[in-house]
């Protein structure tokens, strides 16, 4: 027996997913359909068969975890979306790169008596920049720089001068002033000296004064004395 | 609050809650969305596919996809639909490449049917007589399994949805992206032909009863 009842209507009441109204309909047309039946059962059978397969645990060990959010989220870079601010982002980001690089160019490691040695920086060694310094002057200069440079050196020699000058001067005084104290003492002292020496002088040509006037006047008695009786020096005589 | 408290109130939670809080940094969210939805996809994929390994890669597959993607979606509230899309992509890519494999691989098709052979010889037999059979009892599980893998995939994947994870006819045509009639009259040809193999291997609905 033909039957004009589509599968999806089937299905749909086999699943009870119809309208009321619809499900009626259906129910008095399956009351004498003996085909609708025989796919009612047939789809009962087979489903009831599915039934036999029970869900299973899955054991998929999938867990997900916080992504640690410590303090280095807080710098964590936030690419800009817009495009010049890209293209800027990507600038920048490019020159640093550049200046990375220049940096691991000027890096040295070394090995000697046992100890390891390294050096990393944006700048050459001291002694690379010395060099360069010494190069410096001879590149051109202009006349202006020149003349200032010129009067700079004039006015360090300048105060150089004044400040030796002063420095000697007060040098000087100070010898001066310690040789004249010197002088002084030493004159001092050299009259003290004189002056002793004359009193001594004085004390003895005294005693000698003193001594010839008592020879003298011992002289004159003698003399006196033999004048008299016979004088043994008379000019007479 | 308890871990376990903290558990259940995260579960009280919908889908939609719990993707809100996911977005605003819980990462921990989304483990309520896999404990609440990993059984129901797994054993989606796993009568899809009919592998077990195959059916924990794909999930895992399709969560890590979904953990990516979740900031994307539509509407929240429809996670599970979009759970299983993600799903059925996955499984639709993995079936393709397995076709291209097989078409130069006579063997495993071979083996295949060996299988299913010595699991109907085995369901034949009395079953409390075979005491591998009555431990596993798994074979009706495993024919059943098998027996899903004969039909064609369309409609193969209708009839999971709706036998087992008892979505409406709807929302298997969401899922899909097919019309209601089309969901509709898929299941009925899947069925009919799931009919067509259970007749070929001689199973009746009786037999798998029985050996339960």
């Amino acid at each position: 027996m033909n039957c004009d009842i589509s599968k999806e209507l089937l299905v749909s009441y086999f699943y009870d997913e119809m309208v009321d109204e619809e499900k009626t309909e259906f129910e008095n047309h399956l009351a004498h359909c003996s085909t609708c039946q025989s796919e009612l059962e047939m789809l009962g059978q087979t489903t009831g068969a599915l039934k036999v397969c029970p869900d299973e645990e899955p054991h998929l060990d999938l867990h997900f975890i916080q992504e640690r959010t410590g303090i280095l989220s807080v710098f964590k870079p936030k690419l800009p979306t817009a495009v010049w601010a890209r293209t800027a982002f990507g600038l920048t980001a490019s020159v640093a790169v550049v200046l990375l690089l220049l940096a691991l160019v000027n890096f040295e490691a070394g090995y000697s008596n046992g100890d390891f040695s390294m050096r990393v920086s944006f700048l050459p060694r001291p002694d690379t920049v010395a060099q360069q310094t010494e190069n410096r002057f001879t590149e051109p200069v202009s006349r202006r720089e020149f003349e200032n440079w010129k009067m700079d050196t004039y006015r360090l020699i300048e105060n150089v001068v004044t400040d030796v000058e002063f420095r000697q001067r007060n040098e000087n005084q100070a010898t001066l002033t310690r040789f004249a104290r010197d002088v002084e003492a030493q004159r001092r002292q050299d009259l003290q000296f004189l002056g002793r020496g004359f009193e001594t002088l004085q004390v003895s040509s005294e005693n000698r004064f003193r001594e010839t006037d008592a020879i003298l006047n011992e002289l004159i008695l003698q003399a006196r004395s033999t004048r008299n009786p016979r004088s043994k020096f008379s000019p007479n005589q | 609050m308890k871990l376990t408290e903290f558990l259940v109130w995260r579960n009280r939670m919908t889908d939609a809650q719990l993707i809100d809080k996911f977005l605003n940094g819980h990462v921990s969210a989304f483990n309520t969305l896999v404990w609440r939805w990993e059984k129901s996809l797994y054993n989606f994929v796993l009568r899809y596919m009919g592998d077990r390994e195959e059916a924990k890669d794909i999930c895992q597959k399709s969560f890590i996809r979904a953990y990516k993607k979740l900031g994307h979606l539509q509407e929240p509230e429809k996670f599970s639909t979009w759970l299983y899309q993600i799903a059925v992509n996955i499984c639709r890519d993995e079936l393709k490449r397995r076709k291209r494999r097989t078409l130069f691989s006579l063997d495993a098709m071979q083996a295949n049917e060996n299988g299913v052979n010595s699991e109907i010889a085995a369901l034949k037999s009395d079953g409390k007589s075979n005491p591998e059979a009555v431990a596993e009892n798994r074979n009706a599980f495993e024919l059943i399994r098998k027996a899903l893998q004969e039909i064609p995939e369309e409609q193969r994947v209708v009839i999971i949805m709706k036998e087992y994870q008892g979505l409406k006819f709807t929302e298997i045509a969401e899922v899909l992206e097919i019309s209601v009639n089309t969901t509709k009259s898929r299941m009925y040809y899947g069925l009919s032909a799931l009919r067509k193999v259970f007749n070929k291997w001689e199973i009746s609905e009786e037999m798998l009863n029985y050996e339960l």
